[in-house]
């Protein structure tokens, strides 16, 4: 009985502790950046962010931050609706000003922080 | 009936019902509309029905730019001094000025037309003809039509605008045989005015005084003068009309000359990535379009709100572009159809920005009289033009704002290539040779010298005819809105001569 409490717990922790890390939020962030890091110019893009991020003294965000930040404001973040919430936050972005400007183009700030996570991605 | 000036007797004296000097597009246009009228008209014209060396010399004169060394050639090649003036050299773009164009604005100083939109209107479909264009559909929606035919962006910031392509009427070659074959006018050609002669009490035209470059002598008299030789030498030749009013005609509160505007051009000022629907592109290219086509342009709200110049921004479809320009664009679309879905066959799409804005009218900006003289002892013109800094600024706002329109509705991006530290950098920017203001309309004498009727202040039978009546000149080309203004000053004139006015 004892035995198959502690394995039991086990996998339960191991469960846990994957969905903590791997959760469909931050697995659907994680596909958006995987296929911009194969676009030169996304990487390029991202490059030259994090050096404005760095110049400033702002910290990249991470995977982790990027997606709780979508999912917190827009709802339960998936693979499946990713790209409607992108739009969302997107022209949210517009609307506000969270414009940077990269080489001369016009991008939001979303847009930004997963081409940087793209060109640290390429990186690696 | 055609006269060569250089076979005038000396100190002969022509007269006549009207004297128009300068054959451009305003001279002509009222010349003609006083064919078969049965009053005679002089029509004066410096030069002949050809481009000539010693003539076009006379357009010689120093502009200071900027902090730019001063330059000759703008002054010498951005006009022509032959019959048709520079007529034979535009591109045949008719756009009217917007209403917004004619309003005061409060954060455009020195704005504001004593006349609106509504004056100049009866006037369009007859300038319509003269420049050979199609009729307007509906000249409401003219100034801003945001149609969805049209719209490549459909906001309520931002709209098209339409410009018509005339072939371009060459206005003397077209109008030559029909004046100089009519009985009621003379065509003087090779005629120079020296001077407008004012009576004793400075307040009518007694006679123009003319001289051919061979040495010949002459004067003009008539019950009415047109001034119509264009933005710069209206204003020269009233500054060096002299004797009776000492600073030149129209001149007693030093406005004439002043506020010059032309309409600065930035071919560059932007990349531009499209992901949408690229039919629509094509209305917006003028090199796929022969009678008309579109440019964008922010609404009346949009201006007010961000206090903007009004601007228009063409959209020139590039072909060739740099790899970075490319890879930005994978991008873009990337991002465009995760948002939207849409199918990776869609674009994108590249293009250049091209952007026309106006420049505010500022007293600094000026024609004057130089100390140098051309072949007929007169001092030249002499220009000063500074691009203004609520000019200047326009155009980054306008481009951030733009930038920031086309992503929200059409999920397009553009990257920046205009450098507020370095605006006019060799082939980013090019002057339009639009000259307008330098003796512009107003209700009162101390803040311009024509009334709302182009006739000088307190000169009971001088007029002037052109762009330099403009107050504003908005960002359309300005031969449209001459022509049909031509038109007006003609009928208050045949209206003046038919009640014995003078």
């Amino acid at each position: 009985m004892r035995s198959i409490l502690v394995v039991g717990g086990a996998i339960a922790g191991i469960f846990l502790y994957r969905s903590t890390v791997q959760g469909p939020a931050e697995l659907a962030v994680s596909e958006i950046v995987s296929k911009l890091a194969e676009l030169p110019g996304a990487v390029r893009f991202g490059e030259k962010f994090r050096e404005e991020l760095k110049k400033n003294d702002h910290p990249m965000k991470s995977l982790r931050s990027i997606s709780s930040f979508l999912a917190d404001v827009h709802g339960d973040l998936r693979p499946d609706n990713i790209g409607d919430i992108l739009e969302q936050q997107i022209q949210i972005e517009l609307r506000t000003n969270q414009v940077h400007v990269i080489d001369g183009w016009y991008l939001t700030r979303t847009e930004l922080d997963l081409c940087a996570l793209a060109s640290v991605a390429r990186k690696a | 009936m055609l006269i060569d000036c250089r076979e005038l007797n000396n100190n002969q004296l022509i007269s006549c019902d009207l004297c128009i000097v300068g054959a451009g597009a305003a001279g002509i246009t009222v010349a003609r509309s006083f064919l078969t009228s049965g009053y005679t008209v002089c029509l004066m014209e410096s030069g002949r029905f050809k481009p000539g060396r010693e003539t076009q010399g006379l357009y010689k004169g120093w502009t200071e730019f900027n902090d730019e060394p001063k330059s000759d050639a703008y002054l010498h090649g951005s006009r022509l001094r032959y019959f048709g003036g520079s007529t034979n050299h535009w591109a045949g773009l008719c756009r009217i000025l917007d209403p917004i164009d004619f309003r005061k604005r409060d954060w455009v100083e020195h704005s504001g037309w004593p006349i609106d939109e509504s004056d100049i209107k009866p006037y369009y479909t007859k300038a319509a003809e003269i420049v050979e264009i199609e009729p307007f559909k509906d000249y409401d929606n003219e100034a801003t039509d945001c149609s969805d035919d049209r719209a490549v962006i459909d906001s309520d910031s931002i709209c098209s605008k339409i410009f018509h392509i005339s072939t371009p009427t060459r206005f003397g070659r077209k109008y030559r045989k029909e004046l100089v074959d009519a009985d009621n006018v003379n065509v003087c050609i090779n005629a120079n005015v020296l001077r407008i002669s004012l009576n004793e009490n400075g307040d009518s035209v007694e006679h123009v005084t003319c001289g051919t470059l061979t040495g010949i002598r002459f004067n003009v008299a008539a019950k009415y003068f047109i001034l119509s030789t264009g933005g710069i030498e209206n204003a020269r030749i009233l500054l060096l009309s002299n004797k009776i009013q000492k600073n030149g005609i129209g001149n007693s509160h030093d406005q004439v000359g002043r506020y010059f505007m032309e309409h600065p051009q930035y071919p560059h000022a932007a990349n531009i990535v499209f992901t949408g629907n690229s039919e629509k592109l094509s209305k917006y290219d003028r090199s796929k379009n022969t009678k008309s086509f579109a440019v964008l342009g922010f609404t009346d709200q949009m201006q007010q709100k961000n206090r903007l110049l009004n601007t228009a921004i063409q959209i020139v479809t590039s072909q060739k572009n740099s790899r970075k320009v490319l890879d930005a664009g994978d991008v873009i679309r990337f991002f465009d159809i995760l948002r939207t879905g849409r199918s990776s066959n869609e674009g994108p799409y590249f293009a250049q920005m091209l952007m026309i804005s106006e420049l505010n009218p500022d007293p600094n900006n000026r024609v004057f009289l130089d100390d140098e003289v051309d072949r007929l002892g007169l001092r030249r013109a002499r220009l000063k033009l500074r691009l203004t800094k609520q000019h200047i600024s326009t155009i980054t706002k306008s481009i951030r704002l733009f930038a920031t329109e086309l992503a929200k509705e059409s999920n397009g991006r553009l990257r920046i290539d205009f450098r507020e530290d370095d605006p006019t950098r060799r082939g980013y920017y090019f002057p339009a040779n639009h000259h307008a203001g330098t003796t512009r309309m107003s209700e009162s004498p101390k803040y311009g010298v024509v009334d709302s009727d182009c006739k000088i202040h307190g000169i009971s039978n001088l007029f002037v005819a052109g762009s330099s009546v403009f107050p504003t000149a908005g960002f359309a080309n300005p031969t449209f809105t001459i022509v049909a203004l031509a038109l007006r000053l003609s009928d208050h004139i045949r209206l003046n001569i038919e009640r014995g006015l003078t």
